[in-house]
């Protein structure tokens, strides 16, 4: 037996433990597991993947996985982002996500046939039980009802040595997960070879950048102004900000405070007195780039701006 | 775009009329523009105040800067390759040479203005965007060879009191009894038992005409810090506090709000120092109790009461001596029943 999976996630997701969790269950329960992580030089909320391997003979290559038996995604936006990972599934293997929208939609953002898909609202259960927007509990219950492997006993075991803390609650919430996790079989034997693999390079997590040979790159690294910008980092947000334009006045401290230029002024259409359309200005946001911090809203003197959740 | 700007620490509630002198320091009004320098699109954590100051850095310097940044958090994603986001000039170099590379850029400049390369009147800021690690601790002799050459540089410093890029080691600015993965918090030892490095009076001792800390809660303070220190003819060095989302543990929406309890509890201090001259430039009138600043942050949870009355002795005392240097009571007595 040999199980391969790719778990895609952001940056302070609890990723890395998560694939500890299940490795350390795997070998309470007489497997063998190699989990290795790999992440750039990036932030909390980049995105990170980590490869876990259990197999039931020794086995010592901490080898990249091209070809996973599982995917493992802890946040729906990186579906689209990673789609090499989606197809680079073997044929009848399963594809598992921690998505707010229901089991069918995923299938249809997923659009493969021929794979497993399980569905589970991890970061709605992880808020319930443990109160953080943390889904690697749920995911690591949903890995061992669709594996099968490792037992929920020796999962709660791996949480205590992994986490040492909450551990009630992460496997309360790995419990939930395991029993309503939605799973739509696969419809088609697919064909049995597939031409696609996970790259081995990390920058591919980063943005549609062509990336050039050692001997074409510009000579000092050189890279030029504005190339940041196809570098959309909207997608890591988990609640965006929204506001109330009534209750706005025009002070500017959420553009002030913005790390990320994601506050914009801009003009929009209001209903003036007489029913006349005047423009006046206004706050915007650059939901391409707003990674969701909140400190708009909590500088905000009036309370215009309110964070909604949106995963 | 005009920003109205108001001194946010004369509107603290409770204030004792006469407290604190009043008004210590003259805002200048100037715009500031909307053109953004530091592009949208890099890889700073959600909530990290690293984009406030950069972004503000830059609108007051304008796009004839050349930045000079050494490793640390601002360095690594910002700039990877193959993309920027920065829209002036800007060079990576080692951790330890960022004020030796500065100097070289200012030298350079002077030269190829001499020969008539540049036009002599074209003014070219040079700044170093150095973290605390590249600053007080690995890049200190480059710094301090800087400012003792006398070179038109100015240093930035963004303080976020720990290696927060590697994993929150300790710095030589984390403060007392904070938890870093050095210096953890066990049973017998509170955290870090080592105090803070005050850089900008380092920076001061030798000699250079403008040293100062900064918040950018406290934003017109701020800029006016940069405005001045572009003008200067001289080496200048500002010391900024930046707070750490992953390194101090408190929830992304309070960047904001952490900063400001660390000047309105007098944790942090926003002086200047003009050719020797002492100046506290964001007065406090009555001071919030230590811990305000302290339960936010999970860096601190451990602390025990004793512990805490322990750190605001050490807060009083600071206050009390910057205090004498500044010649009045600018920030004003503990108010131990203040809210946070």
């Amino acid at each position: 037996m040999r199980i391969e999976s790719v778990w895609i996630g952001r940056g302070g997701q609890g990723i890395v433990t998560a694939v500890y969790i299940v490795a350390h269950a795997s070998i309470a329960d007489g497997f063998y597991a190699i989990a290795n992580p790999e992440f750039g030089a990036e932030r909390r909320g980049a995105p990170v993947k980590a490869f876990l391997t259990i197999t039931d003979y020794f086995e010592d290559s901490p080898e990249p996985i091209k070809n996973p038996d599982v995917a493992v995604f802890l946040d729906d936006k990186l579906i689209d982002t990673m789609r090499v990972v989606v197809e680079a599934v073997k044929p009848g293997g399963y594809v598992i996500v921690s998505s707010g929208k229901g089991p069918e939609e995923v299938a249809g953002i997923i659009g493969r046939k021929d794979v497993n898909i399980a569905v589970v609202d991890g970061i709605g259960l992880a808020l319930k039980h443990v109160g953080l927007a943390v889904p690697n509990g749920p995911m690591v219950g949903v890995f061992a009802k669709v594996m099968g492997l490792p037992r929920l006993e020796s999962i709660k075991e791996a949480i205590a040595s992994q986490l040492g803390k909450a551990v009630e609650q992460n496997f309360a919430a790995a419990v939930e997960a395991y029993k309503t996790a939605v799973v739509i079989p696969a419809a088609e034997a697919g064909s049995a070879k597939i031409s696609v693999e996970i790259p081995t390079t990390s920058a591919f997590l980063t943005g549609d950048y062509e990336l050039v040979g050692w001997d074409q790159i510009p000579e000092g690294g050189l890279v030029y102004p504005g190339s940041s910008l196809r570098y959309k980092t909207g997608s890591w947000r988990v609640e965006k900000p929204i506001i109330d334009h009534s209750k706005c006045i025009m002070c500017r401290r959420c553009w002030l405070f913005c790390p990320d230029d994601a506050v914009l002024e801009v003009w929009r259409e209001a209903k003036g007195p007489g029913g006349r359309v005047v423009r006046v200005k206004a706050i915007d946001f650059s939901y391409d780039y707003c990674k969701g911090c909140g400190i708009c809203a909590q500088v905000c003197p009036t309370g215009a701006i309110q964070m909604v959740r949106e995963l | 775009m005009k920003v109205k700007v108001e001194v946010r620490g004369l509107q603290l509630p409770g204030a004792r009329p006469g407290a604190a002198v009043e008004a210590a320091y003259e805002y200048a009004d100037f715009d500031l523009p909307e053109q953004e320098l530091f592009l949208p699109g890099h890889g700073l954590c959600a909530s990290c105040t690293i984009g406030v100051i950069a972004r503000h850095m830059l609108k007051v310097l304008g796009p004839d800067t050349i930045v000079v940044n050494p490793t640390g958090c601002a360095e690594v994603s910002t700039v990877t390759y193959p993309r920027t986001n920065w829209a002036v000039p800007w060079i990576h170099v080692a951790f330890g040479n960022g004020g030796s590379v500065a100097s070289g850029i200012e030298a350079a400049i002077k030269v190829l203005k001499r020969r008539g390369v540049i036009d002599p009147n074209r003014k070219i800021n040079v700044v170093v965007f150095a973290g605390d690690g590249g600053t007080a601790d690995i890049g200190f002799q480059a710094l301090s060879g800087m400012l003792e050459r006398r070179h038109r540089v100015i240093y930035v410093m963004y303080d976020n009191e720990g290696y927060m890029n590697t994993g929150i080691q300790r710095s030589g600015t984390t403060p007392l009894f904070a938890s870093a993965t050095t210096s953890p918090a066990g049973k017998k030892i509170p955290g870090n038992l080592t105090h803070k490095k005050p850089m900008a009076l380092i920076a001061a001792a030798h000699g250079i005409p403008y040293s100062a800390t900064a918040n950018p809660a406290y934003l017109p303070d701020m800029l006016e810090k940069f405005r001045k220190a572009a003008e200067i003819d001289g080496p200048s060095f500002i010391h900024v506090l930046q707070s750490c989302q992953p390194g101090w543990r408190f929830e992304p929406k309070y960047a904001i709000k952490v900063l400001e309890l660390a000047t309105e509890t007098g944790y942090w201090v926003n002086y200047e120092i003009e050719d020797g001259k002492f100046r506290i430039t964001v007065t406090v009138p009555r001071r919030k109790p230590v811990e305000c600043f302290l339960k936010l942050q999970g860096r601190f949870k451990h602390l025990g009461k004793e512990e805490i009355a322990f750190l605001q002795k050490v807060i009083d005392e600071d206050v009390k001596r910057l205090n004498e240097m500044a010649g009045g009571e600018f920030i004003g007595p503990l108010d131990p029943e203040a809210k946070c």
